[in-house]
């Protein structure tokens, strides 16, 4: 390397979610906090000018994480010792304001520039943090997905009180605030997804150079370049890391050349950080003798391969709704399973990774007419096309869509063709009725006019466990419920 | 700011930590723990004057004692209150021997 250039190691990961136990592949011990933990270590004990950071989304997915609502989490990553990390839409998963309890807790700083105060017209976080290694400034701005919204709005005085801004007007706001104090490199740690990322990147972005993605877990061999700016992502886990070599020149103060690559995190490469392993060992111990308790036997293993499609776990969930609740028909959101697959035996930590979120549940009473309605909105031809949002519902109905235009054919309800005049009642979970408008399609004039509501119960969860111990096994689940026909 | 002063007798190689050892200054304590690590049968950290330890302090003395278990061990001496209770909430505790 010429010695005009200084050369930084800059690491990064992003979607962790609780991905926190080594896994097997093919024979070999790969990823595990401890490792990921071991890699970075290793990494800053052989090269001079190290960083480490994180793109959102180290909360939620594992039973360690939700048992002590994240404080676990953040206790691994204080000895992670990431030197930024900027927030993920889940990091707010157990209200914002706990969140800030964390942050209190985190010995590590917590960037994002679009949360603000909008009474104050102050961020919540801090916009950016300056890393200083060899004698570069780098800047790393974070950014946050605006869908985060819908997490805030489990707590009604913080919704109240925050909003999430546009980005890329947060970051013409954070480049000016700073423009006299302006860093040698500049990098967004965006956790709004690489879709977003492309179009932030496509519309031009003077002053930035790199930008650190997170959200749509997408797992890159390359940087993808647009606009002159490399984007990169790291997967989701922890079985790999996203390594930059970044070269700077001393003079100009301005990257000259990179390399990055995707590395795996496995025993070949790096050992298990003893530190991170103690803490994790011991959070295992003190969950599995909670958690490692048979619920139900069910006679086969029920698959969950895709948010965007009828799958027999969620068919599964659907019916279980209904039967527990009494609702007529239960409308599920795909998102809320976890899973890819649970069964025969699920366990209490099975059902708590598979259903990370504490949910209520409501019942609606509406027409069958009002419910056809409902159905045309819930299957409008987005839903189809990569939306956040897809239902899935309970046995009593089906529905048949063209395959095309994604037109509605026909809709039965208990084999029968929906009575306009019928009174049903209609569960749905607290997330979904939070979204009653943009999800269901029902405006907020309606609540007690054409659609009757009714609080169910505060935790489907504790409810769903309670079935198990009088319901040992499932009913057998009719698959193709929802289906599409040329 | 830490300081770490050096003693051996008959292989027993203590240790004594003066300040705080932190991010840092774990480093130091990292490099000094390896050599120390080479040659000795038994190695006592003393804490007397230990005001605080962070994640890397504790990762430096959770490897010795790894490395330190086939030996006769690694000892902590004399924790100062502050200190012990980072260990307890740790769960550190009753992972080292202590004297």
């Amino acid at each position: 390397m010429p010695s005009s250039l200084t050369h930084i190691v800059l690491l990064h990961s992003n979607d962790i979610h609780g991905d926190f136990a080594p896994a097997d592949r093919d024979g070999i011990r790969t990823g595990g906090i401890a490792r990921l933990s071991g890699f970075v270590h290793d990494v800053r004990g052989r090269e001079e000018q190290v960083i480490y950071v994180i793109a959102g989304d180290m909360f939620m997915g594992s039973v360690i994480d939700r048992e002590y609502k994240g404080l676990s989490t953040v206790k691994l990553v204080n000895a992670l010792e990431p030197d930024v990390f900027s927030a993920g839409n889940h990091e707010a998963d157990y209200g914002l304001s706990h969140l800030l309890f964390l942050e209190k807790c985190a010995d590590f700083p917590i960037v994002c520039a679009n949360i603000y105060i909008k009474e104050l017209n102050r961020r919540v976080f801090l916009p950016y943090r300056d890393v200083v290694r060899g004698g570069v400034k780098l800047r790393f701005i974070g950014l946050l997905t605006q869908t985060v919204a819908e997490h805030f709005r489990q707590e009604e005085l913080v919704d109240d009180a925050v909003s999430i801004r546009d980005v890329r007007e947060e970051i013409g706001k954070v480049l000016a605030e700073t423009a006299e104090d302006p860093a040698d490199v500049t990098i967004l740690m965006t956790h709004i997804g690489i879709e977003e990322d492309k179009q932030l990147a496509e519309s031009g972005l003077p002053g930035v150079d790199f930008i650190i993605g997170g959200h749509s877990h997408t797992r890159m061999e390359e940087p993808l370049v647009i606009g002159g700016i490399p984007i990169v992502q790291a997967g989701c886990g922890s079985g790999q890391i996203g390594r930059f070599d970044l070269y700077v020149d001393k003079e100009s103060r301005r990257p000259d050349h990179y390399t990055w690559q995707l590395c795996p995190v496995d025993e070949t490469v790096c050992g298990e950080d003893p530190l991170v392993a103690f803490y994790y060992d011991r959070f295992v111990a003190e969950t599995d003798r909670k958690y490692d308790r048979t619920l139900v036997t069910w006679p086969q293993t029920y698959t969950h391969p895709g948010f965007h499609r009828e799958t027999e776990l969620g068919d599964l969930f659907a019916d279980l709704y209904a039967e527990i609740f009494g609702s007529d028909v239960f409308f599920l959101t795909t998102n809320v399973i976890w899973a890819r697959e649970m069964g025969p035996v699920v366990t209490k930590r099975d059902l708590m990774v598979s259903f990370p979120y504490e949910n209520a549940v409501y019942e609606l009473e509406m027409t069958g007419e009002r419910l056809t309605a409902m159905l045309h909105h819930i299957y409008r031809r987005e839903a189809w096309e990569g939306a956040n949002i897809f239902f899935l519902f309970s046995g009593t109905l089906s529905v048949e869509v063209r395959s095309g235009d994604r037109e509605i054919r026909e809709i039965l309800y208990r084999g029968e063709p929906v009575d306009p005049a019928a009174h049903l009642r209609v569960g749905i979970t607290g997330y979904v009725f939070r979204n009653i408008t943009p999800f269901l399609g029902i405006g907020q004039e309606e609540i007690g006019d054409t659609v009757t509501v009714r609080k169910l119960a505060d935790n489907d969860r504790d409810a769903m466990e309670r079935h198990f111990e009088t319901h040992r096994t499932a009913a057998p689940v009719r698959f193709g419920r929802l289906t599409c026909t040329d | 700011m830490l300081n770490i002063t050096e003693e051996v007798i008959d292989r027993e190689h203590i240790l004594s930590l003066e300040g705080r050892l932190d991010t840092v200054s774990a480093v130091e304590f990292d490099r000094v723990m390896n050599e120390h690590l080479k040659g000795a049968r038994r190695i006592v950290v003393d804490l007397t004057k230990l005001i605080y330890i962070s994640s890397a302090g504790l990762r430096v003395l959770i490897s010795a004692r790894k490395f330190m278990k086939e030996r006769d061990g690694l000892v902590l001496r004399n924790m100062s209150d502050g200190v012990r209770e980072i260990f307890r909430v740790t769960g550190m505790i009753d992972l080292f021997e202590q004297e």
